[in-house]
């Protein structure tokens, strides 16, 4: 279960890597475009990695979240459900514009909604894998059994 | 008296002396005004280029000045330095490229852009030994006069003989008469008989002409026998004259003034006699009267509305960072200006001052913004929708519509094509009209073509007058040969793209690209069409799909010279788009719904999880 975990979450850090690569330079360049095959890598990283989240988050649920305690696993539990949370958020406007159900105003703020959840995406994953990983390595807390 | 009263006495009485009627300079110098909204009833009186009143009742009457008559209350001046006035003016800003004058020539395959403002792409007359009076008798049916008309108003000199003809005076009426007395067909008459100065009083009907003053004196023969009969008291000398001139008294009242029936506001037909934009081969099998007219003049509007402008008439041409000096100029003006109001900084943010004249605002529900950000309005709304072969069209300027003739044929030099999609001046995809030009020129060691006019190859080799495109290519290597015997310069023909010039070992005609052979392309706005025939509309697919013709259409180059098979070439070639990719992008569309639907569940999915995590710890929290 653990290599498998940890397949997944290699699998998530390149997605996101590619999403980051690509992305980042639009938001922090003003002018710069996402179009063509930036655009379209992003596209398909961000698709990977929807349904890549998807079978994390029941993966998550189904080994015991929200079980056990001590700081590190709350801050653990923490980080992976505003992870979680802010990559579902980002994809939510996706489908709003895709549908379509907001005019040019509301894609502005959706945008920028879609960027700012991107960006905690990016910024809560790397501290979440290190807390998992330390909290994975006593394997009761990993089932849930207090200690 | 004291000696200070005496000083402020002294003032005083200066003062008064030096302004007498007790205004400022600059009141003294305006002309007549009133300010009101309902346009004045311009019944006035005619004034000859010196300054006179005439009395068009007086024997040898001078015929009336536009600049003497106009100027009395309007800034003729400022008028002069307009847009449609300032095309040979070295000062002028002449913006972006648009539609130039086309030297054409069946007989020679000739189709050459033409232009005083230096366009890229196009060619000054002077280059093409076209003098002003040249391009005058070729393209003054449409020319509104002043610019290179007027000596007195533009740059440089020229050895045209403007004594005999008068000036080509700034017709004003050619743009403000909304009388039915107006004709412009009378005018293009006189320009033909070089008879400028009397272009705008036979246009308005009042007063007629009989003869040319292009003539010399000495080969005039005699006056016309009305005339000789109009006025038996006039002198044996005074019979040099060439040309005769008399007012239509019935249009003056008892104080000599007519009517001069104009508008401020220019009404649409009047612009469409040079403005007008037909489609003569299309594959929509549409006939003329089934094409939708633009949507701003079906929804009341008029031209003038959008390509507004003061006194100085620089005419706001209404394209995205449009400037006159280095400011910005009619930006509220631009599509996106009255639609969406004037905030430079987000394409697509609608301010405060958005919707005018009752323009909708637009949503764009669903479009992502990177299509506003690299696309033009124009893209989406403008021009023919895109079909997978392109269209071809005549206008005003080019092929003299508005001058009735017989037989005017589907296909016209010169061949304007549309819609071709290229880069606009701020790097938008934006919609353009093209055409590839068509010429014998000359080649210089460097490879610089320059081009020769038709009177310059008819006066080296022979053509046959009979002849049309498409030419066979014989008849050009022929000609090429008999170019080059005259002169040891290298001769080249240029049409479709591509150079051709003569092998030198076999003497067969050879074909290459070159620059000179590219096409000149102007930016397409009309027909603007309403937002629901707008391209995406319907769906993205109308794009974003393999046979979408916006991006793969068919453009068929109308062949000037005769090939064996057509020339066609694909819309990626001018749009600088990655054909690869947007086929590529294009085929994605395929699955683009079942994208949406996977998206929505995952993010379902993930939310749902994220929900029993919460719920199952607070059950979990009260339980325990």
């Amino acid at each position: 279960m653990n290599t498998l975990r940890i397949l997944l979450l290699s699998a998530v850090a390149l997605l996101l890597a590619l999403l980051a690569l690509t992305g980042l330079p639009t938001i922090l360049s003003e002018g710069a475009l996402l179009t063509g095959n930036a655009l379209m890598l992003h596209v398909t990283a961000g698709g990977f990695l929807m349904a890549l989240i998807t079978i994390l988050a029941l993966l998550w649920l189904r080994g015991g979240a929200f079980v056990g305690g001590g700081i590190a696993v709350w801050t653990g539990r923490f980080l992976a459900f505003l992870f979680l949370a802010s990559v579902a958020a980002a994809a939510l406007p996706i489908v709003i514009v895709m549908t379509p159900l907001a005019d040019s105003r509301g894609q502005h703020l959706l945008l920028l909604w879609h960027e700012t959840a991107g960006i905690i995406a990016l910024v809560s994953f790397l501290p979440m894998v290190a807390l998992n990983l330390y909290w994975n390595r006593n394997p009761k807390r990993n089932t849930g059994v207090k200690e | 008296m004291h000696p200070l009263r005496a000083l402020i006495v002294a003032l005083a009485l200066l003062t008064f002396l030096l302004h007498p009627a007790g205004g400022s300079a600059s009141e003294e110098e305006s002309g007549l005004e009133t300010r009101s909204e309902r346009p004045f009833v311009h019944r006035i009186n005619l004034y000859a280029e010196d300054g006179r009143v005439i009395d068009p009742h007086a024997r040898n009457a001078p015929v009336f000045s536009n600049d003497a008559t106009c100027g009395k209350c309007h800034d003729v001046a400022a008028v002069a330095q307009g847009w449609h006035f300032n095309a040979p003016s070295l000062e002028a800003d002449h913006g972006r490229r648009g539609e130039p004058w086309f030297l054409i020539d069946e007989a020679t395959g000739t189709q050459i852009p033409v232009s005083y403002r230096g366009w890229p792409g196009t060619w000054t007359p002077e280059s093409l030994d076209l003098s002003p009076q040249d391009f005058i008798t070729l393209f003054g049916r449409h020319l509104p006069g002043g610019g290179i008309g007027d000596p007195r108003h533009r740059d440089g000199d020229s050895d045209d003989n403007w004594d005999s003809t008068g000036n080509l005076e700034i017709d004003c009426m050619v743009c403000h008469s909304v009388s039915p007395n107006y004709d412009p067909l009378p005018r293009i008459e006189q320009i033909d008989l070089g008879n400028y100065r009397y272009v705008s009083v036979v246009a308005m009907g009042l007063g007629t002409v009989k003869g040319s003053s292009l003539e010399s004196a000495s080969t005039a023969t005699s006056i016309d026998d009305a005339f000789a009969e109009f006025d038996p008291a006039m002198e044996e000398g005074e019979k040099k004259a060439v040309v005769d001139f008399i007012y239509n008294i019935s249009r003056f009242d008892e104080d000599n003034r007519t009517l001069f029936e104009l508008v401020g506001e220019i009404p649409s037909t009047n612009c469409l006699f040079c403005h007008t934009n037909h489609v003569t081969q299309s594959s929509d099998g549409l006939e003329d009267w089934q094409r939708p007219r633009d949507v701003h003049l079906e929804a009341g509007l008029s031209c003038v509305d959008c390509h507004s402008n003061g006194i100085d008439h620089n005419i706001v041409r209404g394209f995205e960072g449009e400037t006159i000096q280095g400011a910005l100029h009619g930006e509220m003006f631009t599509c996106r200006g009255c639609h969406m109001g004037t905030n430079p900084r987000h394409a697509t943010d609608v301010t405060a001052n958005a919707g005018g004249l009752g323009s909708p605002i637009p949503g764009h529900h669903g479009i992502p913004l990177i299509h506003f950000e690299t696309m033009s309005c124009t893209s989406c709304h403008s021009g023919p929708m895109p079909d997978h072969q392109t269209t071809i069209l005549q206008t005003s300027m080019a092929h003299g519509l508005g001058v009735p003739r017989f037989e005017r044929a589907v296909m016209e030099l010169p061949y304007i094509v549309q819609p071709i999609f290229i880069p606009d001046q701020v790097g938008k995809l934006a919609p353009h009209k093209a055409v590839w030009p068509s010429y014998f020129g000359v080649m210089d060691n460097d490879g610089t073509v320059t081009p020769l006019s038709p009177d310059q190859v008819r006066a080296r080799v022979s053509i046959d007058s009979k002849q049309k495109p498409p030419i066979d290519p014989g008849i050009i290597a022929k000609t090429l040969k008999e170019l080059q015997e005259n002169g040891d310069v290298a001769h080249v023909y240029v049409s479709e793209g591509q150079l051709h010039r003569l092998e030198n070992t076999t003497g067969e005609l050879a074909s290459e690209e070159h620059p000179a052979a590219q096409p000149y392309t102007w930016p397409l706005a009309h027909d603007v069409r309403p937002a629901g025939q707008s391209i995406g509309a319907r769906s993205c697919q109308e794009c974003h799909s393999p046979e979408a013709p916006f991006l793969f259409s068919k453009v068929s180059l109308p062949l000037v010279l005769q090939r064996p098979e057509p020339l066609v070439q694909t819309a990626f070639e001018f749009s600088g788009l990655d054909s690869t990719l947007n086929q590529r992008f294009a085929q994605s569309f395929a699955i683009r719904p079942l994208y949406k639907v996977a998206l929505a569940l995952a993010i379902l999915l993930t939310g749902l999880a994220l929900l029993a995590a919460i719920v199952g710890w607070l059950i979990r929290g009260v339980l325990r």
